[in-house]
């Protein structure tokens, strides 16, 4: 059942644009349902769910159209006081695999008074961080590629 | 006193701890081993540790246990002057900090070493006679030959004897037949395209030309096997890990123990004559006044490391064996006023201080694969510089920026915070960044110096009631200007290769700050996989038979009266 306010499928569009992977990867991790609650948990309904429908609304109006699309996420998200650090860590959560805290001054903003430490979110999020598959390369310590792969000239992405 | 009276006890069960078990149950000896730390019975749980760890340093899989505690690297910082840090176990004098961790933990700080494991040079044990800096050793190379290819075979090193080519080797380096049990690793690409840039590249260092080289690295990791060894896998199962399987991570933890750690030589030991007793910390040494000998050990047994509850427990034996890491093992020596009449225990702290050196290769060379270093420049390991400043090697560094600059971790927060990357282009840059990001290690030896030293003092200890390590470090102007010489061989080596220098030569940042630790995703700060390398002499107690944590062991005896010397061999990274 879909949610029409705001769902997962809304977290992914807003995922797309600023992971710049297309949905089927971030499906493929497993961990946009997880991602979304963590963000949900730490920042709120309301925040998340103007962010997710920001991102959504862009997503359909521009996909496959690089510039306009680009133009507008700077528009209407990053230079948003509230969206833009927000849109930065869940960009950041998806490529690392990690939540930064906010900066104090956005907590301040938006009126949170206290909220999550800089953490790791799962072991998953960890094996799953997405700056690995971008440079051609694996988390250390998990999906290994195997004996002697890395004598081998990098693959081509 | 405890009814048990054993041939030997063993403090420690790392790696020469774990080698003493193994021979002497072999020969029939009952051995009783006292470990500090928790029993590693479930790796797998230190592997998850280690995934939801936010910096991932060194000791981050293993257990942060308050009564035997571990220094973490997190815990360097500054020293202000006359007053000591505190942060960490250690209580650091300085001037320099100490930058090296160990494991307190069944397996030791081979849990984390990263397994390169050359032999010393000939030249490395009369150091003082051909180049008039340091001390000669008592020994020389050919006395420890026949156990570097022991603790090789123990060890399971994976090298190829024709390509370890070094400067001042000799003729009769490697014994007529000698084979290493594996062959080599392959080295990286990165390391072939470097070695095709530099090999034969003749660098000058004061009046001489110094032709580099580029060889592979020994390293104990598994790889295809040679005629009479066979690879041994993981603890939990020996189908496993019985390859590398390129999981590029040997610091802190091979998930598979495809590289050696202690509990391999452990599981050797013939369990009938073995007893061990974990979450066991020796406290003191009993020493008999008549004979001067060790009668006992005194130890502190607690049941969780929660909790500083715990029941204090002697046993006794006929020969004691500390072998409880260098730092620990002077402690323990100082703690019971043992063998330590020259007042030499704990002095001539060694470690191998490191400078980094990172830029941007012109293409994409791949990096962050495979084990942490498969190759390494050789060339200024021996040489008549020897006589202006002290010898480097220089491994070619794998995993790129990680130790530098805690890449790719800081590049991601700085392209999305800073450079206001996103999508495609956030892609783009990072992919056109990272996987050309290059490093080299410097690594210098350091030659012993009274002054650097771990020592006790009651005012600091632990919650069992233990010392910690009290350290006085510095790093000499002989090994200081071997710094400067290797900057300028980095700076030619990377106008060669056409690297865009990035190197920042500023003091370390030695602790992260919240937001660098979010970004740590994966990060190795100052000096940490290594071990000591420690140096000292002591001939007092005759059942004191004294091991560092390596391959090698060296029996010392009061039996001969001039100073005896430990060493510790092979290198341990």
């Amino acid at each position: 059942m879909k949610n029409k306010q705001s769902s997962v499928d809304d977290f992914l569009d807003l995922s797309s644009l600023l992971t710049g992977f297309d949905k089927v990867d971030l499906q493929g991790t497993g961990l946009a349902e997880i991602y979304r609650k963590e963000v949900l948990g730490i920042i709120g309904a309301q925040i998340t769910t103007e962010i997710e429908k920001a991102g959504t609304a862009i997503y359909r109006k521009y996909r496959n159209r690089e510039k306009l699309m680009e133009e507008a996420v700077r528009t209407e998200i990053l230079s948003h006081a509230v969206l833009g650090p927000l849109a930065k860590n869940i960009t950041s959560m998806w490529y690392l695999g990690v939540w930064n805290q906010m900066p104090q001054a956005w907590l301040d903003h938006v009126g949170i008074k206290q909220t999550a430490p800089s953490h790791v979110i799962s072991a998953d999020a960890y094996k799953e961080s997405l700056v690995w598959r971008v440079v051609g390369s694996h988390p250390p310590g998990a999906k290994q590629p195997g004996y002697g792969t890395w004598s081998l000239p990098p693959k081509t992405r | 006193m405890k009814e048990d009276n054993y041939d030997v006890v063993i403090v420690g069960a790392g790696i020469a701890g774990a080698i003493l078990a193994k021979e002497l149950t072999e020969k029939k000896k009952r051995v009783l081993l006292l470990e500090a730390g928790k029993a590693s019975d479930d790796y797998l749980s230190y592997l998850e540790v280690f995934y939801t760890a936010l910096a991932k340093v060194p000791n981050s899989p293993y257990p942060n246990n308050p009564n035997a505690p571990s220094q973490n690297v997190l815990n360097l910082g500054p020293i202000p002057a006359g007053a000591p840090n505190l942060n960490g176990y250690m209580v650091q004098y300085g001037p320099v900090p100490f930058g090296s961790d160990y494991t307190r933990v069944s397996g030791g700080t081979t849990m984390h070493w990263l397994g390169h494991s050359f032999r010393m040079l000939p030249n490395d044990f009369k150091l003082h006679s051909k180049y008039g800096h340091g001390v000669d050793w008592p020994i020389s190379y050919d006395d420890l030959k026949p156990f570097y290819e022991k603790s090789e075979w123990e060890i399971g090193v994976s090298a190829d004897v024709e390509d370890q080519i070094y400067p001042g080797m000799g003729n009769n380096f490697f014994g007529k037949n000698y084979y290493y049990p594996m062959k080599s690793l392959p080295a990286s690409y990165l390391d072939q395209k470097v070695a095709g840039g530099i090999n034969g590249m003749k660098v000058k260092l004061g009046k001489n030309a110094y032709p580099l080289s580029v060889i592979t690295t020994p390293q104990g990791r598994n790889s295809t096997p040679n005629k009479g060894y066979k690879p041994i896998g993981a603890s939990w199962d020996n189908n496993i890990g019985q390859r590398c399987e390129g999981n590029s991570n040997c610091v802190p933890i091979c998930p598979v123990q495809a590289k050696y750690n202690a509990l391999k030589t452990l599981n050797k030991a013939d369990q009938k004559y073995l007893t061990v007793i974990n979450q066991a910390v020796a406290s003191n040494l009993i020493i008999d006044p008549e004979t001067n000998r060790i009668k006992g050990v005194t130890y502190k047994q607690y049941q969780s490391a929660q909790s500083s509850d715990h029941t204090s427990h002697t046993v006794q034996g006929k020969i004691f064996v500390i072998a409880a890491h260098a730092v620990e093992t002077a402690k323990l020596l100082l703690a019971s006023s043992a063998a330590n009449s020259s007042d030499l225990v704990g002095r001539c702290l060694m470690d191998h201080p490191t400078m980094l050196t990172w830029g941007l290769m012109p293409e994409d060379i791949g990096s962050y694969r495979g084990p942490g270093a498969t190759s390494h420049i050789p060339t200024f390991r021996d040489g008549a510089f020897r006589k202006e400043h002290s010898a480097f090697i220089v491994p070619v560094d794998n995993w790129g920026w990680l130790w530098g600059e805690f890449s790719p971790g800081s590049d991601v927060t700085r392209a999305i915070n800073q450079l206001n990357l996103f999508g495609k282009k956030l892609r783009g840059y990072l992919d056109g960044f990272v996987s050309r990001q290059f490093g080299l290690q410097f690594e210098f030896e350091q030659l012993p110096q009274h002054a650097n030293r771990v020592t006790i003092d009651p005012n600091y200890l632990d919650q069992l009631g233990n010392y910690r390590p009290v350290v006085h470090y510095d790093i000499s102007d002989y090994t200081r200007a071997a710094m400067e010489a290797a900057k300028g061989v980095s700076d030619m080596i990377f106008a060669k290769l056409g690297v865009e220098d990035y190197t920042e030569l500023q003091p370390r940042r030695y602790r992260l700050s919240p937001m660098e630790r979010g970004q740590a995703i994966h990060s190795r700060a100052q000096g940490i996989w290594s071990a000591l390398i420690a140096w000292e002499r002591t001939n007092q107690i005759r059942s004191l038979t004294k091991t560092r944590n390596h391959g090698i062991t060296k029996t010392c005896t009061s039996s001969d009266r001039a100073a005896c010397r430990l060493l510790e061999l092979p290198i341990l990274r």
